[in-house]
């Protein structure tokens, strides 16, 4: 270094041009290498949110697969108990079909909403299937209500073993894995 | 056996019953194919009436 005869440096135009330029290139590859970095973090967590985003998504639908499973559930045990029950009522215990018309009618009206009770309450739940069975069965017990001639309540007996065959393919489609599927919900 | 068949592409209602389209429901009470309901959805052709004497 040029020095004053007091030590002092001396200004020189040809040393100091260089060093500016240097530490303008360094100041310039910090920034672009700090913008690369925080692109790259910016990146990270941009897709960091779209995975926990589907991740969340994810999570819900089987949430909300399992609380419609277990409402179906229940649904497919009401539904199955209340059918059991109106075949035990109407052909097990004795004497059901043998009283009088309008006996016959009142006890046909308490079958008929203990079935459709289920139905109805979880009727938004099911598939198209499933609600056509119980109604082919409730359109059967209906016919008893009121006061059923003698003719009628002859061919209900008659239809026993026809009731008996709708409640077993109802059975067959209350199982809530094949409710569930056939809802196309969760597909 | 006597059944009702809904040939309408509509669901239908015969006293408490509901029948969905192309659905069919063994009759049980004769006297329903006489009731004027019945009567009025042979005539409007929504339903027919089947006679199964096979069964």
């Amino acid at each position: 270094m040029i020095t004053t005869h007091r030590g002092w440096p001396l200004p020189s135009a040809a040393g100091t041009l260089p060093d500016v330029g240097v530490e303008l290139i360094v100041a310039v590859i910090a920034a672009v290498v700090a913008l690369i970095s925080a692109a790259i973090t910016l990146y990270g967590q941009v897709r960091i949110a779209k995975y926990q985003g589907e991740v969340t998504r994810a999570v819900e639908k089987q949430k909300f697969l399992q609380s419609l499973y277990a409402d179906i559930g229940v649904y497919c045990t009401e539904q199955n108990a209340a059918l059991r029950e109106a075949y035990l009522t109407l052909f097990e215990r004795e004497g059901s079909l043998d009283a009088d018309g309008a006996t016959v009618g009142r006890l046909a009206s308490k079958v008929d909403g203990e079935v459709m009770s289920p139905l109805r309450k979880h009727e938004a739940l099911l598939d198209e299937r499933t609600r056509a069975k119980i109604y082919e069965i409730h359109n059967v017990i209906a016919q008893l209500r009121g006061t059923p001639s003698p003719a009628t309540i002859s061919n209900f007996k008659s239809f026993r073993n026809d009731f008996y065959g709708l409640i077993e393919e109802a059975r067959e489609l209350l199982r809530p894995s094949a409710v569930l599927s056939r809802t196309e919900i969760s597909n | 056996m006597t059944k009702i068949r809904n040939i309408s592409d509509h669901v239908i209602i015969i006293h408490y019953m509901t029948l969905g389209s192309g659905e069919a429901m063994p009759v049980l009470d004769e006297g329903l194919l006489e009731s004027e309901d019945v009567q009025a959805l042979i005539a409007a052709g929504d339903i027919e009436v089947i006679r199964d004497d096979s069964h």
